[in-house]
């Protein structure tokens, strides 16, 4: 009988290794895709985006502006979608049942929340446009597809100031490739300010394990009263 | 315990023959591995699932929004009471020197000139972070738990990995400390160290040192409340151990962004850094 009871205390210990880690509402983790883990982003240069020569003349779109006109110069501004794409420092995909959030470790440790419980955009009577945006997504097999409306106008599109109206509409492809790399892709779209849609891609490499997210304390004010004050 | 996908699945249902030739030792052992490794693919026993628990959904702190300046003010009863009137409030149990120096920060509190750490968009450490109005989120996934904090805003990495807290070069103190964490069945024990010290935890002027050891029990206590149970020793500030609870209740709709450095209505210095100003409108 041992013989016999062996191979059962196999499978069964092969099971509870498969099923161990387990959703809330039944569906195992092992059942979503596998993002987890820090990743960076690798160099990317984008093609600058095609604007409307009226939205040009008048809004003064400024490729190679000043830093000092970067919004993200005042401690706790975020970069928004889709800047937030190309940020240096950590970004997470966290994948739980009903929602992707792709949270940064740069960025004044901001989150875009990705619902994918099957809502629609909130009504754009109500919507407040953010620096994330209103975000909905689905998965197609492996592959998030994120839909974005609802952003700000006074966000930065990538480090050199390209601007953007208030249509913005985003349409991002994440996936993990074969490599192990993660990929996103954007597909952005401003009926009013560009002449075609504008493709970003970026890679991600993950590190390695054990690594972990570190603070960010963009507000730390090393000298004067002010710095005792905030100790 | 043995329902009928779990009979099935097994293999063991009317097969009395075989289990009779198992020590009973060995067959409780059995039985134990099958229920867990089953359980996910058993709805009808979904009841005894062994998995991680839904946290899911928006929570807030719970506690009126004066008391909620003072770091244990979820458990204060009655409410409205002050700082120093330690019968009425969890009192930090501060050893002499860092009496005096809580009830010096608190003179600067009543005379409105302790900023909040958040004015100048800084963190405000553990436990601090978890006593902030909004929206709080409890997110589970196998490797780790995240606790996201709208106001801030803020995220708090717990390790569920296994790993153990960080050594050498990487052991330093930051704002939002080091977390590792494992699951007691549905509760989560967070250990926390390596957290910056002297940072204000709330308005009142309470702070704690660099060698305070936070130590959570976070469960869902019913299908509205979330509980953090906090057992803080600090060697340099506390005379023992100081136990605090935390509620949170859940609420309707999702964090939004937190710009903290938006419509400042103080004006911002050439560094990019929001002015602190006394009474007379001068910068302190």
């Amino acid at each position: 009988m041992r013989k016999k009871t062996l191979p059962l205390l196999v499978s069964l210990a092969a099971l509870l290794a498969a099923g161990a880690a387990q959703a809330a509402s039944g569906i195992p983790y092992s059942d979503l895709p596998d993002w987890s883990g820090d990743w960076v982003v690798q160099p990317f240069k984008d093609a600058a985006p095609v604007y409307k020569a009226d939205w040009l003349e008048k809004h003064k779109a400024k490729p190679g502006a000043k830093k000092a006109d970067d919004p993200i110069k005042t401690c706790g501004i975020f970069a928004g979608t889709p800047r937030n794409l190309g940020m240096s420092g950590i970004h997470e995909w966290i994948i739980t049942q009903g929602a992707v959030r792709h949270a940064l470790e740069n960025d004044f440790n901001s989150v875009q929340r990705i619902f994918t419980d099957g809502r629609a955009h909130i009504d754009a009577d109500v919507v407040t446009p953010s620096y994330t945006g209103d975000n909905i997504g689905h998965w197609e097999g492996d592959i998030l597809v994120i839909d974005t409306v609802a952003l700000r106008d006074d966000t930065w599109l990538d480090d050199v100031g390209h601007e953007h109206s208030d249509q913005l509409h985003i349409t991002t492809w994440v996936q993990k490739l074969a490599d192990g790399r993660l990929q996103a892709q954007a597909q952005v779209e401003d009926p009013v300010a560009f002449a075609k849609p504008w493709t970003i891609t970026r890679y991600y490499k993950r590190l390695p394990a054990g690594s972990f997210v570190h603070d960010y304390a963009c507000g730390i004010i090393t000298s004067g009263a002010q710095a005792e004050k905030i100790h | 315990m043995t329902g009928r996908c779990f009979d099935e699945a097994a293999g063991l249902d009317g097969r009395k023959r075989r289990t009779q030739h198992l020590s009973g030792g060995a067959l409780r052992v059995l039985f134990a591995i099958a229920q867990i490794a089953l359980a996910p693919w058993c709805a009808a026993d979904a009841s005894q699932a062994v998995g991680l628990p839904d946290w899911s959904g928006s929570w807030q702190i719970l506690g009126d929004a004066e008391n909620s300046i003072v770091f244990d003010g979820a458990s204060t009863e009655p409410h409205g009471c002050n700082t120093f009137e330690a019968p009425c409030r969890e009192h930090p149990p501060y050893n002499a020197q860092w009496q005096a120096l809580y009830e010096a920060q608190n003179a600067e509190y009543v005379a409105d000139t302790l900023p909040d750490p958040l004015i100048h968009c800084m963190p405000r450490s553990i436990p601090g972070d978890m006593r902030t109005p909004d929206i709080m989120e409890f997110v589970v996934r196998p490797e780790r738990v995240w606790i996201f904090i709208e106001n801030g805003s803020q995220q708090r990495h717990i390790y569920t990995d296994g790993r153990g807290h960080r050594k050498g070069t990487d052991g330093f103190n930051d704002f939002t400390g080091d977390s590792v964490g494992h699951w007691e069945a549905d509760t989560l024990v967070v250990d926390t160290v390596h957290i910056k010290g002297e940072v204000l935890i709330d308005r009142t002027g309470a702070m704690l040192s660099d060698r305070a050891h936070i130590v959570e029990r976070i469960h869902r206590r019913d299908a509205n409340t979330m509980q953090d149970d906090f057992i803080i020793t600090d060697p340099a500030a506390l005379t023992r151990p100081w136990k605090v609870t935390r509620l949170y209740k859940r609420i309707e709709g999702e964090a939004l962004d937190y710009a903290c450095g938006e419509s400042h209505r103080n004006p911002v210095g050439s560094d990019g850094h929001t002015m602190v100003l006394d009474g007379n409108g001068k910068p302190l």
